[in-house]
């Protein structure tokens, strides 16, 4: 999901600000349902700002700005702007982003990538104990005690917690700590870190886990045995813009041929490689003239192959003029928790062609059937080219896309699911109210 | 709970995908083709290794997180510590209590050791990138190999199939030839023989004396001889081709040709007989 996020935020880009989204959402709440009771949430998640380039940075601040139309929702997060050292680098304190409250606690040490590292190779490739497992987490970090000790301190003040990516020190140890209130969202890939024996449990403890897809779901089932954990697949919304000016990004880049397009990072890990390799060998193979237009930030070498064009960050009305005019959206990425470019084609009606290794691609396009897959290079050609010369297919699968995304990814369904299962919890509470918390002189000597 | 699917599509991917894959299946199967083997042939090595999903930077790659698997160890790192700021004076320390250190013993062979652990892990990489590559590109050649051969062995098949074939024609012909052989008498062959050559092949002496003994009595055997059915193959070509009978008579109206009229007229009724 990094990837989109990263294209979508992009310098120069027009995402709406706080006030216009819940102008927005005002527009599309569903009528008929009941105003949900008003709570108080806090979303702990590692990184947060409109600055911060994440997959599951991104989801928490969309999910956070859309439920803070209902709720009263406040962000605990680091000071941190860089994933890999966590070094401090916004100042501690409460803050407001995008129209919701931001309190940020400091870091309490950057990551040393020389232990990380070492840890990483014992932890994943040879025997270890559990005391290696919680040193790598630490070491893995943010490691931000403070923000634990104002989340104990301060619990009462809320009725949920949702913690935010549980591979990160703050929602191991949050959960631990808060478990009676804390809503998971994972936002898990398929890596060996799920298969750390500390997580097992881990996924035991949440009164609810809120998952992006049905095969996230299946892999944390499969990793921790917690089905009998209450959960929900949910996912992240989209916001489609009323009309998109298809002629916005033509204006750009001149006159192209007929294209496919890929948006977001350009990166090894994303896939582009070998997405460069099969298109070039396509139009050896088969002479088609369709374009590869790429969109997002680069991070490796594009090559010279004749048909790709780097269109680089483009601003959310660019993008979206993009994505109208293609004819098709790639992604080649192995790795995704779920991806909500794909989601965003699927709403203008765009086939996708997914890479099949990646579970959560494969098992979208299989429901939603709305997008062909690939394996090696052979799948890739043939799909490619069914899709290229069939503008029937396009069409069916454009369809399919459309409803898919009616059906699962607006943000009226989406907050209704949170909706959902904040309603289930606050009814259960009810019905077994929890004691209340005994002060501190009757835990002294009571 | 969600099903998360599109209902009431004409379409199916899953069936669409799998039509995908018994085409490719089907491709597959059969051997390759011309240029599919120039293909491979001609294939860069990067583009195998892209599709094996074998990284080729893979040192590259290794290098470039050198501290994540590597350790780098100088004669200063036994002193140094991770205690922030603390650090460079307990670092300080521990260098001046050096010489007490060394009065138990001498640290110098187990830093150059592993000094030279750690340039020798950086060249094992090597080595073993070097050896990957040298095996992937080994392991193309063999599949090329393979394609040959296997085209190889085609064309060896359908050569063999061909040696047969030419072999069982042969010896149909020989067949249908020797039965007709057998069936016809060697002098109705020569009888064939336009008169005029048998004639000039004939010592004078021995064709007079034929001549006067067929100017004699031996009509009747000449007659009988004829009954075999055998028509002179002059006779044929002159005579009316439907009605042997009608031959036979009109061989008699044709007596009057230079040599033998009686003895083709005599042979009228075998004429007839065919």
């Amino acid at each position: 999901m990094a990837a989109e996020a990263r294209a979508n935020t992009a310098p120069g880009g027009s995402r709406e600000s706080g006030a216009a989204n819940r102008r927005t959402r005002s527009r599309t709440a569903p009528r008929n349902e009941p105003a949900p009771e008003s709570l108080r949430l806090a979303f702990v998640v590692q990184r947060y700002g409109e600055d911060v380039n994440g997959g599951a940075e991104y989801h928490c601040r969309l999910i956070a700005e859309h439920l803070a139309s209902q709720h009263r929702v406040e962000v605990l997060t680091s000071c941190a702007q860089d994933y890999i050292t966590w070094k401090n680098e916004h100042p501690p304190g409460l803050h407001e982003v995008g129209g919701v409250p931001v309190r940020r606690f400091k870091v309490k040490r950057p990551r040393d990538p020389d232990r990380f590292g070492r840890l990483s190779q014992k932890v994943f490739l040879g025997r270890h104990s559990e005391k290696d497992e919680l040193d790598w987490l630490d070491e893995q970090g943010p490691t931000s005690p403070a923000l634990l000790r104002y989340l104990k301190r301060r619990q009462d003040a809320y009725n949920y917690i949702l913690f935010f990516s549980y591979r990160y020190y703050h929602s191991f140890y949050g959960v631990r700590a808060h478990a009676d209130k804390a809503i998971l969202v994972p936002t898990a890939e398929k890596d060996d870190v799920i298969e750390l024996e500390i997580f097992k449990e881990l996924f035991q403890l949440p009164r609810a886990i809120v998952y992006n897809s049905v095969e996230e779901r299946a892999m944390i089932w499969k990793a921790t045995e917690n089905r009998g954990v209450y959960g929900e697949v949910v996912g992240v919304g989209s916001e489609i813009p009323t009309s998109i000016d298809t002629g916005l990004f033509r204006e750009r880049c001149g006159d192209l041929t007929p294209y496919m397009i890929y948006i977001g990072r350009i990166d090894q890990n994303k896939g582009c490689h070998t997405l460069f390799n099969h298109y070039r060998r396509y139009r050896e193979d088969t002479g088609s003239n369709l374009s590869l237009v790429l969109v997002g930030g680069k991070k490796m070498d594009i090559p010279d192959t004749p048909g790709i064009v780097y269109a680089g960050f483009l601003s959310e009305e660019e993008k979206w003029s993009a994505l109208a005019g293609a004819l098709i959206l790639t992604m080649p990425s192995e790795l995704e928790s779920l991806s909500m470019v794909t989601n965003e084609a699927w709403a203008v009606g765009k086939p996708v062609l997914a890479n099949g290794k990646c579970d959560v691609l494969r098992g979208q396009c299989r429901r939603s059937n709305a997008g062909l897959y690939f394996d090696d290079y052979y799948e890739f050609r043939e799909g490619l080219s069914r899709l290229e010369s069939d503008r029937d297919l396009r069409a069916g699968l454009g369809d399919n896309g459309r409803a898919y995304y009616r059906d699962h990814y607006r943000w009226p369904v989406v907050l209704g699911k949170y909706n959902k299962i904040l309603a289930s919890l606050r009814k259960d509470d009810r019905r077994n109210p929890r004691a209340p918390r005994r002060g501190l002189l009757a835990r002294l000597f009571g | 709970m969600s099903t998360f699917s599109a209902k009431g599509s004409d379409i199916d991917v899953e069936a669409i995908m799998a039509n995908i894959r018994k085409k490719i299946e089907e491709k597959r199967k059969g051997l390759y083709t011309e240029e599919e083997v120039k293909e491979i042939a001609e294939m860069r090595l990067d583009a195998i290794l892209d599709s094996n999903e074998f990284n080729s930077d893979f040192v590259a790659a290794f290098r470039a997180r050198d501290a994540q698997w590597n350790y780098s160890f100088t004669p200063e790192t036994i002193y140094q510590s991770s205690a922030g700021s603390k650090g460079g004076l307990i670092r300080k320390l521990r260098s001046l209590l050096n010489p007490v250190l060394k009065l138990f013993f001498n640290p110098n062979p187990m830093i150059s050791a592993l000094t030279r652990q750690s340039d020798l892990n950086r060249y094992y990489v090597l080595l073993l990138n070097n050896m990957t590559t040298e095996v992937t590109r080994l392991n193309l050649d063999l599949t090329n190999l393979k394609a040959r051969l296997r085209t190889l062995g085609v064309r060896v098949d359908f050569q063999t199939k061909r040696e047969k074939t030419f072999e069982q024609m042969a010896s149909a012909k020989r067949e249908s030839r020797e039965p007709r052989e057998a069936r016809e008498p060697r002098e109705t062959r020569e009888s064939r023989e336009p008169r005029e050559t048998r004639e000039s092949r004939e010592p004078r002496a021995s064709r007079e004396s034929r001549d006067s003994r067929d100017s004699g009595s031996n009509d009747g055997r000449r007659r009988g001889r004829g009954g075999t059915g055998r028509r002179p193959y002059r006779r044929r070509r002159g005579g009316r081709p439907n009605s042997g009978r009608a031959g036979g008579e009109g061989g008699t109206k044709e007596g009057g040709t230079k040599e033998g009229g009686t003895k083709e007229g005599g042979s009228g009724g075998g004429g007839g007989s065919r």
